[in-house]
């Protein structure tokens, strides 16, 4: 399997401030996924790769790819850390992270370095979802 | 008043928005294909200009998307009689099979970071879709990617980030071969090969069928520079490959793809509630293949994204013929999958 790391080298950490949302978990972790409007822009997703369980990413480093429309993007997570848990139903079922993309389509579990990082960068779930 | 140092600093900006040209000419198919990630580094860091690319395969070759499993795509039995090249690309889209008869061309070009996407496809396409007009083709493009004559797919096109750049990459079909495009495909049972074949040879054209013959690849790549120019995409210039290119295509890019973990890991298992097979043929025009939840076998439909157009029962044995269904037209897509597997099966 390809690292996601090794795709890329050097350049501008692309910004993916509010593509996300993060939700806290009790044991201080944050659930990650796209938010409605991002899913909206993705257009329907036909294949999703996710970081790797127990692996750190910087904070501009690629962690994740989309396919949508033909077209595949990388991106990096909202902020550095350790991942905890990725998602394996929106690997095998990517439509997910259009139709219930603050539910069943969550991305994966992140441990970040810096909390004050990944609440700056990404939406809270409204609370009409949480 | 504007400072000599102003003026020079837009004589560079304006300078650097020149695009350079590339012709592969007639190469390997691993150089047609992959020659733009060695490109793309060089394209993100500045070092070189956005970069058009031109290429013809000299040989057959088959190349996948880069989220695709060979495994559940191809059928090995075709890829192995052929010893065909399989090549996985960086872009995304779905299987296609690559020969002489075809134009490849890429547009690699910075930007990262959800960049990119269907509206890159409609402004960088439009070069392609006004040089076919000029050279006297109907074309026109069918989101997100598709260009197509009178509704018939005439070239197909994906996008990718690689390296901090974009690429979009794509061919337009001199001569169709339906067979081979057909043959390489993995399908679950042999009566469905001229049914995929037909609905091929419905869905997609080429130059030749359009006109009784295609235009010199040169000829076509001079309406294409002159369409992106004319569309305002940037003034272009011919350039080559520099050496750093060259070095990095044959130490970094020809190894990766040498290497039998390239790409995703083939364990694409079909999953309860997924059709047996789905193939995109054009557009929204596919064929997918479901188990027969009433029996032993399967349901073929003929979709137009999500309207099917004819439905068919086919028996397990392989000398089972496709019969007529015309009720799975009437049924609802959901409700032919394939039945999740009993617990602890």
């Amino acid at each position: 399997m390809t690292s996601l790391s090794r795709r890329r080298t050097a350049g501008r950490p692309p910004s993916v401030d509010r593509e996300f949302w993060a939700r806290r978990e009790p044991d201080g972790s944050y659930v990650i996924g796209f938010t409605g409007a991002a899913q909206r822009r993705l257009g329907p997703v036909d294949f999703f790769q996710g970081p790797a369980p127990g692996r750190r990413y910087r904070a501009e480093e690629w962690a994740l790819t989309v396919e949508s429309e033909k077209c595949v993007r990388q991106l990096p997570l909202p902020a550095g850390g350790t991942v905890v848990e990725s998602n394996p139903g929106v690997e095998s079922d990517p439509g997910e992270i259009n139709r219930d993309p603050y539910g069943k389509g969550w991305v994966c579990r992140l441990r970040p370095w810096r909390t004050r990082a990944i609440e700056s960068a990404t939406e809270r779930v409204p609370r009409r979802l949480r | 008043m504007r400072s000599g140092s102003s003026r020079r600093r837009r004589t560079r900006a304006r300078s650097s928005r020149v695009w350079r040209l590339l012709d592969l000419g007639r190469c390997d198919p691993l150089r047609a294909v992959a020659f733009s990630e060695a490109v793309a580094p060089f394209v993100a860091s500045g070092k070189v200009p956005n970069t058009l690319m031109f290429a013809r395969a000299d040989s057959p070759c088959i190349c996948v998307g880069f989220h695709q499993s060979p495994k559940t795509e191809l059928d090995p039995e075709f890829v192995h009689r052929h010893r065909m090249p399989v090549i996985r690309r960086v872009e995304g889209g779905g299987t296609v099979y690559l020969d002489r008869d075809q134009l490849f061309y890429q547009f690699v070009y910075s930007g990262t970071g959800g960049s990119g996407g269907p509206g890159d496809f409609a402004r960088y396409l439009g070069a392609i879709v006004g040089a076919a007009r000029s050279l006297g083709l109907p074309a026109e493009l069918r989101r997100p990617s598709d260009i197509v004559v009178r509704g018939r797919k005439i070239s197909g096109n994906a996008g990718g980030e690689w390296e901090d750049a974009q690429i979009i990459t794509g061919d337009v079909l001199g001569r169709t071969n339906v067979r081979a495009m057909a043959g390489a495909l993995r399908l679950p049972h042999p009566a469905l090969r001229p049914l995929l074949e037909r609905e091929m040879a419905r869905q997609m054209t080429s130059w030749e069928l359009e006109t009784g013959g295609y235009p010199e690849w040169e000829d076509l790549m001079r309406a294409i520079v002159d369409a992106f120019a004319a569309q305002g995409l940037g003034p272009i210039a011919a350039g080559r490959p520099t050496r750093e290119e060259e070095t990095r295509f044959r130490s970094e890019t020809v190894p990766r793809h040498r290497d039998a973990s390239w790409g995703r890991p083939d364990t694409s298992p079909i999953r309860p509630g997924t059709p047996e097979r789905k193939i995109r043929i054009a557009g929204p025009h596919g064929l997918v293949v479901f188990a027969d939840p009433t029996g032993p076998g399967y349901l073929v439909a003929v979709a137009e994204g999500p309207r099917l157009v004819a439905g068919y029962r086919l028996g397990l044995e392989p000398s089972s013929p496709l019969r007529p269904l015309p009720s799975l037209t009437q049924r609802p897509l959901k409700s032919r999958v394939i039945p999740p597997a009993p617990a602890g099966a």
